[in-house]
């Protein structure tokens, strides 16, 4: 991964790059830190004040105005809270994250603000539902070794109406989305989910997943391990198959392991898509802790590399198949077409 | 009455749904043997872009590309099963193997545009092929479940189908094209 080195010279821990690189920063940014939690302290007093009152008053209101004041003022804390540290957010994600992942490879980039984009986000097929509410942050893209890859943070929500025809915001997926160059050519979109149904219901289970109508063909594989955990559907069985390997299958039980969620795949125009649900938010600072904190800072280290890692689990820098000198070529192309249109 | 119209009317439907269903398994195996021999056609059509590619170079080889073209001209006669083809595949799959393996007495060879593309289809080709053979498998067992499990079975035998046989897969693709499995075989 760190193929950017120079011979003899050694790359320095991470306790000693923490010491040298990231302390200096983190105190600077520990004084900023500091400032914005007193402004913050008008507004919290205020509403606290404010919630003592309605407390009192509670008889004459009754408990529904309560929550409903409840509501609006966390809300309006929270506009305090995001509005003064905004700019101390970008600052802590520049110098802090992106450091990080320099130390990891000079070459990688980070845009704190960048994203998966919405429309391969749905062109994956892994989501049965198109989301209406869509956003995603930390954006970290690079090439490793052969493999390019990016993965990010994405939010996707949908509207459902409930008994009383009233609009509710659902989660569809949250979570970091993982992308990265295949290694073998193909045509067909396959999706790999979570075996729910076969987990808990058996052979049961497994003759629902047949009936999905809303899924293309499902495959069955012939790993009775793989088949427990995973439920995979395809528009084509044999390319289905040449992308799952016996030794595929294998690795990515493994990687499955390793992460220890419910992960789901798709290989679609030449990539791999690992979606991986999680509900924490990813490289953010607190106001209300100290910045000052090598487990902190290490933990994000520590999130980068479980993301990269996988590259390296499922091989996916064994180029032996012809996918490599013509296709690449093209695909650069269309990349600079791309990026040329965005302004870049 | 209407009752036992509609009992009759659904053990009809349930048997034509069953009857089509048997019918659908049977015939995913033919598709799936058709697959096979399409991976095998590009497979065997492989050869003699590999003998032109290497033939210059490989002096001391000269053998095993004289009996990779017998091999395919074996193919091309017809009249083999597709049994007979897996094995003649196999054996192309072992010399072609062999000789990239040979490739590093020849760096010329090994440098050259022409090797390094076919190095890659050849591999392709072979994990292809083995992915068509594991999807043959699948539609033969799911077809031989048809042929043993009740109610289904009694129709089977009255239609006159037979089990049918897995083929081999050889155990190549788990690591591709590594030295040690090379000097084993």
């Amino acid at each position: 991964m760190q193929e950017e080195e120079k011979p003899g010279e050694e790359k320095m821990t991470f306790s000693a790059f923490y010491q040298t690189e990231l302390l200096p920063e983190l105190q600077e940014l520990e004084a900023e830190r500091k400032e914005i939690k007193n402004t913050l302290i008008y507004p919290t007093a205020g509403l606290g004040v404010f919630a003592i009152i309605m407390v009192f008053m509670l008889p004459n209101l009754g408990i529904q105005s309560l929550v409903l004041t409840g509501v609006t003022g966390t809300g309006v804390w929270v506009w305090f809270k995001t509005k003064a540290s905004r700019e101390f957010r970008t600052n802590f994600k520049i110098s802090i994250i992106g450091k990080i992942l320099r130390y990891i490879n000079p070459k990688y980039r980070y845009s704190p603000y960048g994203r998966l984009d919405r429309n391969e986000f749905v062109s994956t097929g892994i989501f049965n539902r198109t989301p209406e509410r869509y956003h995603g942050e930390d954006l970290i893209s690079g090439t490793d070794d052969q493999t390019e890859f990016s993965f990010s943070e994405v939010t996707a929500q949908y509207y459902v109406r409930d008994q009383n025809n009233r609009q509710q915001l659902k989660t569809l997926f949250r979570g970091l989305i993982f992308k990265a160059d295949f290694h073998k050519h193909f045509q067909s979109r396959t999706v790999i989910l979570p075996d729910i149904g076969e987990k808990y219901l058996g052979a049961f289970g497994k003759a629902l997943q047949r009936l999905n109508i809303t899924r293309a063909g499902m495959v069955e594989l012939e790993s009775v391990e793989f088949e427990k955990e995973f439920v995979v559907y395809s528009d084509d069985e044999i390319e289905a198959r040449y992308i799952l390997s016996p030794s595929f299958m294998e690795k990515l039980l493994v990687c499955r392991e390793r992460l220890d969620i419910d992960i789901s795949l798709s290989f679609y125009k030449s990539n791999i898509y690992i979606a991986m649900p999680f509900r924490k938010d990813f490289f953010e600072p607190s106001i209300f802790k100290t910045l000052i904190d090598s487990t902190k800072v290490e933990e994000y280290y520590e999130d980068m590399k479980m993301v990269l890692e996988i590259i390296k689990e499922l091989n996916l820098n064994t180029r032996i198949w012809s996918k490599v000198p013509e296709f690449e070529e093209e695909k650069k192309k269309n990349n600079n077409h791309r990026n040329h249109r965005r302004g870049f | 009455m209407p009752i036992i119209g509609l009992i009759i009317l659904g053990i009809g439907g349930l048997l034509i749904f069953l009857y089509n269903g048997l019918v659908a398994k049977k015939n995913k195996v033919e598709e799936a043997e058709s697959d096979i021999d399409v991976m095998l056609k590009k497979r065997f059509d492989l050869i003699p872009n590999l003998v032109e590619t290497v033939k210059a170079y490989m002096k001391h080889e000269r053998d095993t590309l004289v009996e990779l073209t017998e091999l395919r001209s074996q193919v091309q006669r017809g009249g083999l099963t597709l049994a007979e083809q897996n094995e003649v595949a196999s054996k192309v799959n072992r010399l072609g193997r062999g000789l990239m393996f040979q490739v590093e007495n020849y760096p010329d060879l090994k440098a050259s545009n022409n090797f390094i593309q076919l190095q890659a289809s050849w591999n392709e080709v072979e994990e292809q092929l083995s992915a068509s053979r594991r999807n043959f498998n699948a539609a033969v067992n799911s077809y031989n479940n048809g042929l043993e499990q009740f109610p289904t079975n009694i129709m089977a035998n009255n239609m006159g189908y037979q089990r049918k046989e897995y083929i081999e897969i050889p155990e190549v693709e788990k690591e591709n094209i590594s030295a040690k499995d090379l000097f084993a075989s």
